[in-house]
């Protein structure tokens, strides 16, 4: 031990003393169960708010309870009728087919699957497996029903790894219905600790030609935000913008989940995108901003070559869980592909948490609004609710509640909602319905056996 | 959309849920990690919402920790991450409301009371401390301060242990340097 050691060792134990005077408590732990009931000083759990179980953590039993459920509006009855199988389109207009992304183990490097549904059969028509240590991590559609872009990164369970994307043209009912394809975009950095990461790809999307794929990046570990458009038949970058701004960040949670937000859409005939974000300061008064960028705008700041189009709170006083937690659950907003619309998915209480806590009947909430966007930047709360289902749960196992949207038409007309709400206090505990909204309808879809709030959250349309 | 855990796995093992299992780590490491992160920090506030991130970090992803020795490991890195980002946004701050260019991005213990409390010797060590690269300053941090090995430190780091040794003879031959010159 040299004396430069000498001297920091002690210079550490003199700290060490003083932080173990300063500090003798902790605070108690606010696990996200608490969230309604804890102080807000640092914001709700970002990624399990939205079941927005009224319990303490450690006051969970999971007891049996006859369930006194009030229900308020329910899906309609019957699934959507299967169609001839010649018909182009998926029910209600929506596209025919998806593509999702089974989790598999979730274990850093393993292996996934990519799984090719028909929503108007409900069937798989298709499987492809990950390579080994190359797990698929996100998916985005084309408008045409039939081209998508997965994003797959190969990784081990200690090094860092790289990220790359492949194309995925589907050919229904030929001998090889889904190809897969690499593309010749460089592959990116991707962190080398997967639940602490700093940077990396958050967000993607394809535009609705299929000529361009636009990639939202955190560029290092000192954050920052860029936005990238490649083409896909080239891979040359075609167009760059980034920002420090900390009004325009993105949270390290969308990092961390091997799925990736729809904080990125391409709108007005592919020559603009939306991206949403959220301002990064310390308080609980952040903002979620859904920004347009002209994608003929000059390469550099990302904030002066685009524009707030629509802005709202991250979280309300109430604690309802709207669309503008984005940081705390990647219930996104998505905007129409026309650029008039954006539309959202909020999780609420409304009666509040009443006086016998878990042990009282509570009231659950999931609406999906859409807000005009033709009169320039709108504040949330004016929005047209395009379905609402409300349900009274019992407590005395926990309730839970949760929803969120998957897909808007190009007009905004139509939606692909999810929600559940059910007694117990995680997701596994809550039936889940994935239907199509319109008019102010719900219509369930016909989703493959199994299929759960996980294969929910790769899904593309 | 990402609704709850997306990845988790049906579970046969008997370890603790989630709730339980992150319970019992913060009462056993909670005051540990913020007092890591206040000398990192400066700042007690901050501290405790690294330290609360970081728990609720292993919270969400309870499920992927398929061994749950790795907890403590991963909570330190998330600390350590969370420390980072914190000081980044202080200097940011600093920058911005002070005008000034010359603020170190890493502060450790400047407030009044550690002034006093601290001896100049001390707090000149910890000044050269807070001038090294992440890498070093974060590894000295994890053997100096919490005194781990270099296997463990390496472990919490996510690189190799030679990695640690060679960023940490670095460090203190940075920190001699430094030292002497301002002798």
């Amino acid at each position: 031990v040299n004396n430069v050691e000498d001297r920091v060792y002690a210079a550490m134990a003199a700290a060490a003393d003083l932080a173990a005077d300063e500090i003798r408590t902790a605070p108690p732990l606010r696990l996200p169960s608490e969230s309604r009931a804890r102080s807000r000083r640092q914001g709700p759990p970002r990624r399990w708010i939205r079941w927005a179980a009224p319990l303490t953590a450690a006051g969970v039993v999971a007891a049996l309870a006859v369930a006194l459920v009030i229900i308020k509006d329910l899906p309609n009855g019957g699934v959507v009728p299967a169609g001839p199988s010649t018909s182009a389109a998926g029910p209600g207009g929506i596209p025919r087919y998806y593509v999702t992304i089974d989790a598999g183990t979730g274990q850093r490097g393993a292996p996934n699957t990519l799984l090719v549904g028909d929503s108007l059969t409900g069937k798989t028509i298709a499987t492809i497996p990950s390579p080994a240590h190359s797990p698929f991590q996100g998916v985005t559609a084309a408008a045409d029903d039939r081209t998508f872009v997965v994003y797959d990164v190969t990784e081990s369970a200690t090094s860092a790894g790289t990220g790359s994307w492949f194309k995925l043209h589907l050919a229904p009912g030929t001998a090889n219905p889904a190809d897969l394809t690499p593309l010749p975009i460089k592959p990116v950095p991707t962190p080398d600790n997967k639940l602490v990461p700093q940077y990396g790809v958050f967000s993607m999307a394809l535009s609705g030609s299929a000529q361009e794929l636009a990639v939202g990046e955190v560029p290092s570990a000192a954050g920052g935000v860029d936005v990238k458009v490649f083409s896909l038949a080239t891979g040359q970058l075609l167009h760059d913008w980034s920002t420090n701004d900390p009004s325009i960040a993105v949270s390290f949670d969308w990092l961390i989940s091997l799925s990736r937000p729809p904080a990125l859409s391409w709108i007005d005939g592919d020559q603009a995108l939306a991206l949403t974000t959220m301002s990064n300061e310390a308080s609980d008064n952040k903002l979620e901003t859904v920004r347009t960028l002209n994608v003929n705008a000059p390469n550099g700041d990302l904030r002066t070559a685009s524009r707030a189009i629509w802005t709202t709170p991250t979280a309300d006083q109430s604690g309802a869980l709207t669309c503008g937690i984005l940081k705390l659950s990647r219930m996104s907003p998505m905007v129409s592909a026309d650029g008039k619309t954006v539309s959202c998915a909020t999780v609420s209480q409304p009666g509040g948490t009443p006086p016998g806590g878990n042990k009282s009947p509570l009231d659950w909430a999931v609406t999906f609004s859409t807000y005009d966007l033709a009169a320039g930047t709108t504040a949330a709360r004016q929005g047209t609710i395009a379905y609402q289902v409300t349900r009274q749960e019992p407590g005395p196992a926990g309730s839970s509640g949760g929803g969120g949207l998957v897909w808007v038409s190009p007009s905004g007309g139509t939606l692909i909602g999810a929600w559940g709400i059910g007694a117990g206090t995680s997701a596994s505990d809550v039936p889940l319905y994935v239907g199509v909204i319109s008019k102010g309808k719900f219509t369930p879809l016909r989703l493959p056996a199994g299929f759960t709030w996980s294969d929910l959250a790769y899904m593309a349309w | 959309v990402d609704i709850l855990d997306t990845n988790a796995a049906p579970r046969s093992d008997p370890r603790p849920r989630a709730d339980e299992g992150v319970t019992a780590l913060y009462a056993a490491h909670a005051v540990g990690l913020i007092r890591l992160a206040f000398v990192m920090l400066a700042d007690r506030g901050a501290a405790e919402d690294v330290v609360q991130d970081a728990f609720l970090g292993l919270y969400r992803n309870w499920d992927r920790l398929h061994d749950p020795a790795s907890a403590l490991p991963y909570l330190r890195s998330s600390v350590l991450n969370g420390c980072r980002a914190a000081l980044r946004t202080q200097a940011r701050r600093d920058r911005k409301h002070r005008a000034t260019a010359a603020l170190d991005d890493w502060r450790p213990l400047e407030s009044a009371e550690a002034a006093v409390l601290l001896a100049e010797e001390h707090q000149e060590v910890l000044a050269a401390v807070r001038r090294l690269p992440d890498r070093q300053r974060e590894t000295l941090m994890l053997r100096f301060y919490l005194g781990l090995s270099p296997d463990e430190t390496a472990r919490v780091m996510g690189i190799s242990t030679g990695t640690v040794k060679s960023a940490l003879s670095r460090a203190i031959t940075a920190l001699g340097r430094t030292l002497k010159e301002e002798k």
